[in-house]
């Protein structure tokens, strides 16, 4: 029974919360593992937002991009869908099930699995798409536009989006949640996490103080940012560095984390000659896109391959826990190791140094983030 | 000696994690009810466990604790066999706190004495502003490795780091950590180096001991290394011995590897940065 005489219990704390969970063996499993991680870290957020991504949903439909969006009404429905047509085919659409009884009022959430016109900039041509349905369709917000994933997100506490959407319900082989606690712009549906973009996902655990120069930058490199929060910067940076940057394909997600949190110029001196180049050339190429403020974020992506990856700012000023189970098959982020520990009791678990990634891709060795980025590996 | 009156709270009676006020709450109740051993099953990341307690009781810790274990508190004794979040003895005023696992970052902020013991590694920003006053002298120990920003802003007290490899020397994994679980002959010496950038960075009192070389590299504004002598040997025996009882590793393992010593280098090195001094 709720007490009126007492403090209640929940009370605010300075935090979110984010959590990954990756099976590397691309099994899907069901979406209460995540959902557990979550719920464990409920000290970190307020009840302003939370949401999941999901990866491996839609074995039926994997060549296609589903649309998954937010609406207002019908109405805001037929004016996507109108809009849709022009530039794809649509082959399939549906509403997106939800329980009754959790929230009040909710929007209508539907997807369309699409296919473009125009097969060889596919990507660019749903990128495009969905920044023009969030700045100018008024009363759609695209939530997610990647191949064979989803975002399910809202305004509502971590668990209740879970119950909302029957998470559990759910399979998945790759899947991150984030629990909000809004602390620069106000909690909506939209401005919960994760924010996508095509086959990217971005959990963010912090604030962005470069936004202003990222968000020019982007403006430079043709991405709108209208969603007035910090984290979406991080969702287009991440996709320009990945998709368009033309790096190679098995370093490019190290690059795109040293951009993101490049070294001090101080270490790069001290570095073997060859990452030396490579390290300046990045922090000088992309010194726009450098993230500054404190951040933990968890990036899921589809491109090229499934990987995770887990990343800081240089200075570690908020949390992140990785973890692989004892038989090597699923990896773990969270932002406190009592959420790992919650569904799997392993030993195997470790801090990332600061402003290095931790990277699992499917069918690679887990890049652990405790020692020099990009050793290993000689850039030509 | 007072006799030990133990207790055991279940942290998630009928499945449900209990949130911290509850737990703090059943904590003191049974301080006043005169336990003075309290055995806290099942913990999963509750915050501010015994927080402000000045009694002088013995907490046990099954399961990770979460951030702020300890903060504010005045002479209690926590143990924890498993691992602590951050902001491990934030504040703390006296009493020890032991953990048989890693604790990350920011242990000990503005610690202003007690003991603070972890078997396993740490973060960045490990003892960050502590203090010291007369023989009110907090003290981190270390066992493994820690991040950058060790011992930033320090203005008082001790942080050593051992940089000894537990992690091959737990007897069965499937238990909780404790004295009688670690194999003192699996206990190896990290590789490399067991600090990063920035050590000591703005120190303006105590000491860092760091066991092995520290690269000039790795040390932050304001601080440098000093001769390590009889005297620092003599300062330092206390903690080790404490570790190696805890732990249960030989002291002599400990002292196989030289220390190295870091100190601010002046007494008041910022003097002239921010305010006008006239001399």
């Amino acid at each position: 029974m709720t007490s009126f005489t007492e403090l209640p219990l929940t009370r605010d704390h300075d935090a979110c919360g984010i959590a990954g969970l990756f099976n590397l063996d691309r099994k899907v499993i069901s979406g209460k593992k995540i959902k557990e991680m979550i719920e464990v870290m409920k000290e970190r957020e307020n009840g302003l937002g939370g949401g999941f991504a999901a990866y491996g949903l839609f074995p039926r439909f994997k060549e296609q991009y589903c649309i998954q969006l937010i609406l207002d009404d019908f109405e805001a429905k037929e004016k996507v869908e109108e809009f849709l047509k022009d530039y794809t085919d649509i082959i399939e659409e549906e509403k997106v099930l939800v329980k009754e009884g959790i929230v009040k009022e909710y929007p209508l959430i539907w997807r369309f699995f699409v296919d473009t016109n125009d097969r060889e900039n596919a990507n660019d041509v749903i990128k495009d798409i969905m920044m023009y349905i969030n700045c100018s369709i008024r009363g759609a917000f695209c939530l997610s536009g990647g191949k064979d994933m989803a975002v399910f997100k809202g305004n509502m506490w971590a668990a209740e989006i879970a119950e909302f959407y029957q998470i559990d319900k759910i399979k998945a082989y790759m899947w991150s949640a984030h629990s909000r606690f809004p602390t620069n712009t106000p909690g909506w549906w939209g401005g919960a996490h994760p924010f996508s973009i095509l086959g990217h996902a971005v959990i963010h655990n912090g604030e962005i103080t470069s936004y202003g120069t990222n968000m020019e930058y982007l403006k430079e490199l043709g991405y709108e940012c209208k969603l007035l929060t910090d984290t979406e910067v991080l969702a287009y940076l991440f996709d320009f560095l990945v998709r368009k940057s033309g790096y190679p394909p098995k370093i490019v997600h190290q690059i795109a984390c040293m951009a993101l949190a490049p070294p001090y110029w101080r270490d790069i001196d001290r570095m073997p000659p060859e990452l030396k180049k490579w390290a300046t050339a990045i922090r000088i190429t992309h010194r726009k896109a450098m993230a500054n403020g404190p951040f933990s974020i968890v990036i899921t992506t589809d491109f090229p391959k499934p990987t995770m990856i887990g990343h800081s700012d240089r200075k570690k000023l908020r949390p992140l826990i990785a973890a692989i189970s004892e038989d090597e098959s699923t990896f773990y982020l969270a932002s406190e190791l009592s959420a790992i520990h919650t569904v799997d009791s392993t030993t195997n678990f470790w801090q990332p140094d600061p402003g290095k990634p931790v990277i699992a891709s499917l069918g690679e060795e887990i890049i652990k983030g405790t020692k020099e980025p990009l050793g290993g590996i000689s850039i030509k | 000696m007072t006799k030990v009156k133990k207790i055991t709270i279940d942290a998630e009676p009928k499945g449900k994690k209990l949130y911290h006020r509850e737990l703090n709450k059943k904590i003191r109740r049974a301080i006043r009810n005169g336990y003075n051993w309290i055995i806290l099953k099942n913990i999963k990341g509750q915050r501010f466990i015994g927080a402000g307690i000045k009694e002088k009781v013995t907490i046990e810790v099954f399961g990770d604790a979460g951030l702020d274990l300890g903060v504010f508190s005045e002479g209690i004794t926590i143990i924890v066999h498993g691992c602590s979040e951050y902001l491990l003895g934030n504040t703390l005023n006296a009493g020890e706190l032991i953990v048989y696992g890693d604790s990350w970052d920011i242990t000990g902020m503005g610690a202003r004495g007690g003991k603070i013991l972890v078997m396993g590694n740490g973060g960045s920003r490990i003892g960050i502003h502590m203090k010291e006053f007369r023989d009110k002298k907090p003290i981190i120990v270390y066992g493994g490795k820690v991040k950058q920003y060790c011992g930033e802003y320090m203005a008082g007290g001790m942080i050593i780091v051992l940089g000894l490899d537990f992690s091959q020397a737990i007897k069965d994994k499937k238990k909780p950590i404790t004295r009688e679980n670690i194999d003192p002959k699996k206990v190896k010496n990290y590789k490399g180096e067991i600090v990063q950038s920035d050590l000591a960075g703005g120190i303006h009192g105590g000491t860092v001991y760091i066991r092995g070389d520290v690269p000039d590299h790795n040390l932050g504004v304001y601080a440098v290394k000093d001769e390590f002598t009889d005297e620092d040997t003599e300062i330092l025996t206390p903690a080790l011995k404490r570790f190696s009882e805890l732990f249960n590793i030989p002291l002599d393992l400990i002292w196989k590897k030289k220390f190295t010593k870091i100190r601010p280098v002046s007494s008041r090195p910022f003097g002239k940065v921010y305010t006008y001094t006239p001399i």
